[in-house]
């Protein structure tokens, strides 16, 4: 019964929150309209039914997952982790024997999942049912690299968030930076196919492509077969490397706090 | 014929604030709950002046003190602050006004205080050596001198109070507002901060209205006091005026030089509240009996080695007003 | 009035020197929110020659004047705003701006110069300049009063649009949803308005003067199509718009004076 109480209490300050609720998705909902009459205009002036393997319905699918896809970078650890330097809780958590990452990945967790729910189900049912966008070809697949791209986003954010250990400044600009190179060497805004080679080769080798990139070409059926599997491979890959990063990071940052005393 | 500088004419201030009902109820119709604030105040404060205005929480005094400074409507009466109605001339109201606000600074945060004290030279358009020499006096009285090269946000509480009483005078307003200045002090810092509201009534006839739960402030301060609760107007007067009409119980502490069986002293209207060995500590209820014949009937009847007579306090007084009324 | 801008200037500049290193990240992270736009029509332009009759260079130049204006108001002028108002009000500030000698609103804009701005000014600079420059516009007398004037026109009506979002914080405080809304919605100004549906057309014309910012301006100065004279409409909408604003926040004072905190 108890649990009862706190799930309406939950209800309660959602609703409280509802215009909030609204603007994420209505922001979002705009992004895809500009994006929607963009593309429309492009293949319109080009006379072409396809540029860089894309149809206009493909295209517009592309868009729409990239947007449902965005709140699994939704994490807030870059701010928290800088609250925690400021305030000096970050101490606390060298007396507990739980691993700092993993405590902030678990926290996370909980944050990606309620934009989840109300962000990216109401995008996404709308737009099977509205705009009649195809359902993914490899489901399971695209589940798969969806998950393995939510860790080497967080190992990302993550050591994002270590520059609050290692600097004085604030950690806003760094994010913001980061988010908008994310968006433009993952595909998010716009497919990297259609990018010169040059630029495509660099993006091959950043992690921001196994962000968004990867989980995307899963979805509308650009990566099939054994190529799937070479995908999860790279975003293993990556996690590998971003997560030991962050380890190391992490004990540097330990280190660090211990001689400084927080 | 000292001018009246300050004058509330049946102010009356209504809030309308929504009922909280269920969510439901409230997606589909708004139900609004009327809250008196303030009813028919009437006050008439002249130059020069030292007014304390008490009460309890909620009675209404900050939505006073926000009509008088400008920053709040009143739903009937007005009010009239140097013979500018303050909540629609805000702007002329402001140069007659010194606001201090004893939870919140009007310094600007991020800059240092000297900074804040050329921006508020600008916005007041305070000739230079007017502002001069009022800041050097302020920085001698005040002691902030060692502060002025800070950013607002490094200061002490103690600190901050006392720029801010600073920044209000500058620019030489004839009223000045203190709410809850003293709020959160040290005792060292209370006694500065009072010594220079003091100095500056009496030295430059600035009219003070001071808000506090302080009673300390009050009897060291103020010559008059308003009492308000639950939006009226319940007292206004000198602190004597209300030490002799509600201090009905008086304690004097007798030095007997030999020890004493209290039973001894039951007189009419005398209750023994405290004994330490031959100290007695004595209540008398001065509705029912005089002091003075108290005093000499204890004198005539016992050798005492010391008398004392406490003053009434005045915060006692007060709550109990609160508690019951007038 | 000059002198105390002058020296909140010189204050302010004195505390991003503190900052420094929060002073450069901050203008990169906002510069590069201006690259994302003008990457897409890059990438576009390798596929096509042009886009519904305008050109790179053309799209660039609407992409600078909306920029350029942008980061103006974003500098010098976003003092109002949801988030500011809402916070003033609920730790009280905001009365403190109403207990001085000087109008509030007046006091916010001028008072608050946003570092991060310069992210987008000098964003809006280059691409405009670029852009000229490619498309050889001659800067003739009337040209240069007509591309001041346009870009007064514009920073006034992204101005006004801010101080009305503002003002709705005086009714609902929670207001902070409105400029979520505000950035999608100048995303629509990145391409011509001849790419959406008449409605959304009339709505960025006639309700929420938008179009006004860059592409009406730029028919002028591009020599596209039947409104010739549109860049002179700017200005007058720009006035128009914040002679509303100003009414509207005269109006929220008002509201905020007689219902308290």
């Amino acid at each position: 019964m108890k649990y009862f109480n706190v799930f309406l209490t939950g209800i309660k300050e959602t609703i409280v929150y509802r215009a909030e609720f609204f603007s994420g998705l209505l922001a979002a909902f705009l992004n895809l309209l500009v994006l929607w009459f963009a593309w429309n205009a492009v293949f319109a002036a080009s006379g072409l039914q396809v540029i860089g393997g894309f149809t206009i319905s493909l295209m517009i699918t592309y868009l729409i997952i990239s947007s449902c896809l965005r709140p699994l970078t939704y994490t807030d650890i870059e701010y928290e982790m800088e609250s925690d330097v400021r305030t000096g809780g970050i101490s606390v958590f060298l007396t507990k024997p739980v691993s700092y990452p993993l405590f902030r990945l678990f926290k996370g967790f909980s944050n990606t999942v309620f934009h989840i729910i109300t962000n990216v189900i109401p995008i996404f049912l709308v737009s099977i049912l509205l705009i009649k966008i195809s359902l993914p070809l490899n489901v399971v697949f695209f589940l798969i690299s969806v998950f393995l791209a939510y860790f080497v986003n967080y190992f990302l954010a993550f050591l994002t968030g270590m520059w609050a250990f290692f600097s004085v400044g604030s950690i806003w600009g760094i994010k913001l930076s980061k988010q908008i190179v994310t968006d433009i060497m993952s595909g998010a805004v716009i497919p990297l196919v259609l990018f010169p080679q040059w630029f495509i080769n660099i993006a091959n080798l950043l992690p921001f492509q196994a962000i968004f990139n990867i989980p995307l070409l899963i979805y509308i059926g650009k990566i099939v077969g054994i190529d799937i599997f070479y995908s999860f491979i790279q975003q293993i890959f990556w996690i590998l490397v971003l997560g030991s990063l962050s380890y190391v990071a992490w004990k540097r940052a330990e280190k660090k706090i211990v001689v400084q005393g927080g | 014929m000292v001018e009246t500088i300050i004058e509330a004419k049946n102010l009356g201030k209504e809030f309308k604030t929504l009922k909280r009902e269920s969510i439901v109820k409230d997606l589909f119709s708004r139900n609004y709950k009327k809250l008196k604030a303030l009813d028919k105040i009437n006050i008439e404060i002249k130059k020069g002046e030292f007014v304390g205005i008490i009460g309890p929480n909620g009675a209404g005094k900050s939505t006073l003190i926000k009509i008088l400074t400008g920053i709040l409507t009143p739903t009937s009466g007005y009010a009239k602050v140097k013979d500018i109605i303050p909540y629609e001339k805000r702007k002329e109201n402001a140069k007659n006004i010194g606001v201090v606000f004893g939870w919140r600074t009007q310094l600007w945060w991020d800059l240092l205080v000297k900074d804040s004290y050329d921006l508020i030279k600008h916005l007041y358009k305070i000739p230079e050596d007017r502002f001069k020499e009022n800041l050097e006096t302020f920085i001698t009285i005040l002691d902030i001198d060692k502060y002025l090269k800070n950013p607002v946000r490094k200061l002490s509480l103690g600190e901050r109070v006392r720029c801010d009483l600073a920044a209000s005078l500058l620019h030489d307003p004839p009223i000045l507002f203190l709410d809850e200045p003293t709020i959160g002090l040290d005792v060292v810092a209370k006694q500065q901060i009072r010594d220079f509201l003091t100095k500056i009534n009496k030295e430059k006839e600035v009219t003070i209205i001071i808000t506090t739960h302080d009673m300390g402030d009050i009897e060291e301060l103020c010559q008059r006091v308003i009492i308000i609760d639950k939006g009226k107007k319940i007292l206004d007067g000198s602190i004597d005026d209300i030490k002799n009409k509600f201090g009905t119980k008086r304690v004097i502490i007798v030095d007997f030089q030999d020890p004493i069986d209290r039973k001894k002293l039951k007189f009419k209207g005398v209750k023994t509240i405290e004994i330490e060995g031959n100290r007695i500590f004595l209540e008398i209820n001065t509705k029912t009996a005089s002091l003075s014949d108290v005093i000499k009937k204890i004198l005539s009847k016992w050798p005492i080695h010391d008398i004392k007579i406490e003053e009434p306090d005045i915060e006692d007084i007060i709550r109990k007003i609160y508690r019951d009324g007038i | 009035m000059f002198q105390i801008w002058k020296q909140l200037v010189k204050m302010n500049v004195k505390r991003w020197m503190e900052y420094r290193i929060d002073f450069f990240v901050g203008i990169t992270a906002i510069f590069l929110t201006n690259v994302i736009s003008v990457l897409f029509f890059w990438v576009v332009f390798q596929q096509v020659p042009s886009l519904n009759g305008w050109t790179f260079n053309q799209l660039l130049f609407l992409l600078g004047i909306s920029y350029l204006s942008f980061g103006i108001w974003h500098t010098f002028l976003s003092g109002i705003s949801p988030h500011r108002i809402e916070r003033y009000i609920r730790n009280g500030e905001f009365d403190f701006l109403l207990l001085r000698p000087f109008n509030p609103m007046l006091a916010l804009i001028l008072g608050n110069i946003d570092d991060d701005g310069l992210g987008d000014l000098i964003a809006g600079t280059m691409i405009l300049g670029y852009a000229s420059n490619m498309l050889a516009i001659s800067w003739t007398f009337q040209n240069i009063i007509l591309i001041i004037l346009t870009i007064f026109g514009a920073v006034l009506i992204i101005l006004s649009i801010n101080i009305l979002m503002s003002t709705a914080t005086f009714w609902i405080i929670r207001s902070r949803m409105l400029s979520e809304i505000l950035w999608p919605l100048m995303r629509f100004i990145d391409f011509p308005l001849d790419i959406y549906n008449p409605i959304i057309i009339f709505i960025l014309t006639f309700v929420l003067p938008l179009g006004f910012i860059n592409y009406y301006p730029a028919q002028t100065f591009l020599g596209k199509g039947v409104w010739k004279f549109s860049a002179y409409l700017t200005p007058v909408v720009g006035l128009i718009m914040f002679f509303i604003s100003y009414i509207a926040w005269r109006y929220g004072i008002k509201n905020y004076t007689s219902t308290g905190s």
